[in-house]
């Protein structure tokens, strides 16, 4: 089905892109790229919390800083 | 082409790979199923789904259970995962009983997170929603979510910001061919009744 839609807003971008995933799942690559590399970068900016107690006690602080825990 | 889902019998099923996201969520579902029961809520719905877009946590509906049996789902957690809140099983507890959420993630990693939400009959929507599962598949990773119409609502009349609005967009349009609209008026009612005790 073709949208006739002229996007305007951010919802209607999501709209479009929905309905276009809807008919082509090859476009779910775009997806996981995107989500992997969130992932891989988010394990990058940790690192130098090094690893078991020391990273729980680096990472407890900086949850702390952030008002997440 | 290839459509991007299907439906087989009660199962929707989502045509694509598994992200790191999905490995990390299968990784903490295959430790929690064998202790109790549980529901995968709000963004990570859309985000299975086809919502381009990135998340920190993961929200997962979980009954309270008693201290035993929370004592051992921990100790199976412990061996991949880290609670954020604390070590013990004892202090966890209290959350539990508290009704207050835990984070876990993998050893070594902040995020992403699974957000333990504890349930019980008293947080009404919630308990709404994890006694009605919707099946969901992806390859060999099959978990449960809420209704799509419940979800799609609950984003649009109770959470309300500018990311909740564009996962309901995402959902109605996605799911235009088996949304139903007497789901919509049904779950409506129940949301709007007990909207401010969810």
């Amino acid at each position: 089905m073709e949208i006739k839609i002229k996007p305007k807003t951010n919802l209607n971008y999501v709209e479009i892109y929905s309905q276009k995933l809807k008919e082509n799942s090859k476009l779910f690559s775009q997806q996981k790229s995107l989500i992997n590399s969130q992932i891989k970068s988010s394990k990058s900016l940790f690192k130098h919390f090094g690893k078991g107690e020391k990273f729980k006690q680096n990472a407890r602080q900086y949850l702390k800083g952030v008002k997440l825990i | 082409m290839k459509r991007g889902y299907l439906v087989k019998e009660d199962t929707i099923i989502i045509e694509r790979s598994l992200t790191k996201l999905d490995k990390f969520v299968k990784e903490f579902l295959d430790v929690l199923k064998k202790h109790s029961d549980y529901l995968i809520v709000s963004g990570f719905v859309s985000i299975a789904t086809g919502r381009t877009r990135g998340t920190e946590d993961v929200d997962i509906l979980v009954p309270i259970m008693d201290k035993i049996k929370f004592q051992e789902l921990y100790k199976d957690l412990q061996k991949k995962f880290w609670c954020y809140q604390g070590e013990t099983s004892d202090e966890l507890y209290n959350y539990i009983q508290n009704k207050e959420s835990l984070r876990f993630a993998k050893k070594n990693e902040m995020f992403p997170n699974m957000e333990f939400v504890p349930i019980d009959q008293s947080r009404k929507l919630k308990f709404f929603e994890f006694s009605n599962p919707q099946k969901i598949k992806i390859k060999n990773f099959e978990f449960k979510i809420p209704p799509l119409e419940f979800e799609i609502l609950y984003k649009e009349l109770i959470l309300k910001g500018e990311k909740d609005l564009a996962d309901a967009k995402h959902l109605r349009t996605f799911f235009s061919e088996i949304i139903k609209e007497e789901n919509f008026m049904k779950y409506k009612e129940v949301i709007l009744e007990n909207g401010n005790q969810n």
